[in-house]
């Protein structure tokens, strides 16, 4: 396994998402990107099994008795298998039901980062917000990610993960806009003005909360339902599908959701900058991709009158990379 | 913590004049954060940051004055 940057001094983005896991690094001046699905899966040791993984280059690591299956590979084990992968995080954190969940977090971000290779080399890493009911374990997050990463040779820091989608994504309106990064387990949302973060937030209901519930109703797998939801799921209303019919139901209770959340959060707070123009909303996030999300939403922020005059409401362009994007340019700044 | 700004409307408009000037989105993130971080900071501190080499401009302002004074006294 490689774990040796090529250029080991430039800085680094990370996203260390629910579901995926992506690195962004500058090369002559322009972003590119890896990614790792956030899972894993366990398979009983045997020599057999683990020369096959070696002869077919699957990222694992024997771990005593047990083979681990982790990142992408994961996912297509699973699909032949049919089991379920195994997450190192859940609703934004580390896992508290997963006993592998930071060694499993360690082997992925080694393989996407490597170690430094010059000392106090800069990362930033994008961390949740925390929710309206408060998230004691943030903090534990937070510094067990720094310390992977520490240990790796960098110097990391974190950054909010709607903040990183304002910067990422709005250079064009000055940094001032409403980001949202509707991920796996959460959907971060940041208000900010002039790069400057104003209302920061989370609500714990995104794609995890679709696939569990959809999941709930048609006896389907969730991660078959996740797969199917990536693949080829429109939101255009019900039809005779029960599993599209299920993910359109719950889709519909995010949007509503995260619509509620963000307009009440605006109106209740009292250090709101007047705003003289409209400011834009960007989506991002591999929840926000199927088509329709963007007119749901849309018609779900005008339901009712909304705190501040909205300009335009779009989908990212890249909405997988827009977080790690951002994360890259807060630490080239 | 938010950091702490001051919704003056005139600075942060000069701000944003001064920062649309700048066509590449990362100077630009670059130009408005350093902006930000000092109009973030209380007062006071913003006004001996605004001296370049504080600790040396002082003890030489210090000097010149002391040299004026017993000059004058002479």
């Amino acid at each position: 396994m490689n774990t040796t940057e090529t250029d080991n001094t430039s800085p680094l983005g990370l996203d260390v998402g629910t579901s995926r896991i992506v690195v962004a690094r500058s090369v002559d001046k322009k972003y590119e990107f890896d990614s790792q699905l956030n899972a894993f899966l366990t398979l009983p040791y045997s020599k057999l099994a683990e020369s096959l993984l070696i002869r077919e280059e699957v990222f694992h690591e024997v771990d005593g008795d047990e083979i681990v299956v982790a990142g992408n590979d994961a996912q297509k084990f699973a699909e032949v298998f049919h089991v379920e992968t195994r997450r190192p995080m859940l609703r934004g954190v580390l896992n508290p039901q997963e006993p592998h969940s930071l060694a499993v977090l360690r082997r992925i971000i080694t393989r996407l980062v490597g170690k430094a290779g010059s000392e106090g080399r800069k990362i930033v890493f994008s961390i949740p917000a925390p929710s309206h009911a408060g998230d004691e374990s943030i903090a534990y997050h937070t510094a067990s990610i720094k310390q992977i990463l520490t240990e790796l040779g960098y110097d990391a820091r974190p950054i909010d993960e709607g903040l990183s989608v304002v910067f990422g994504e709005m250079g064009a309106s000055n940094y001032t806009g409403i980001g949202i990064s509707c991920g796996s387990g959460l959907c971060n949302v940041c208000l900010a003005v002039l790069s400057v973060p104003v209302i920061n937030f989370s609500v714990n209901k995104a794609g995890d909360f679709i696939d569990a519930q959809s999941s709930a109703v048609t006896g389907e797998l969730a991660t078959r339902l996740r797969v199917q939801k990536e693949r080829n799921f429109k939101l255009n209303g019900l039809a005779g599908d029960r599993v599209a019919n299920a993910l359109t139901v719950y889709y519909d209770d995010m949007i509503h959701t995260l619509a509620t959340t963000l307009r009440s959060t605006i109106s209740s707070t009292q250090r709101l900058p007047k705003l003289d123009q409209s400011v834009p909303v960007v989506l991002s996030g591999g929840t926000a991709m199927p088509k329709g999300f963007l007119e749901r939403f849309t018609a779900a922020l005008r339901t009712e009158d909304f705190p501040v005059r909205i300009s335009q409401v779009r989908v990212s362009d890249d909405p997988l990379n827009s977080t790690a994007r951002g994360a890259l340019m807060a630490a080239l700044c | 913590m938010l950091p702490l700004i001051r919704w003056n409307r005139n600075p942060l408009r000069r701000l944003e004049q001064s920062a649309s000037r700048t066509a590449d989105p990362l100077e630009r993130l670059r130009f408005l954060r350093q902006r930000v971080t000092l109009l973030s900071l209380p007062a006071p501190r913003r006004r001996r940051l605004s001296l370049p080499g504080s600790p040396t401009a002082v003890a030489l302002a210090a000097a010149l004055t002391l040299a004026f004074l017993i000059w004058r006294s002479i």
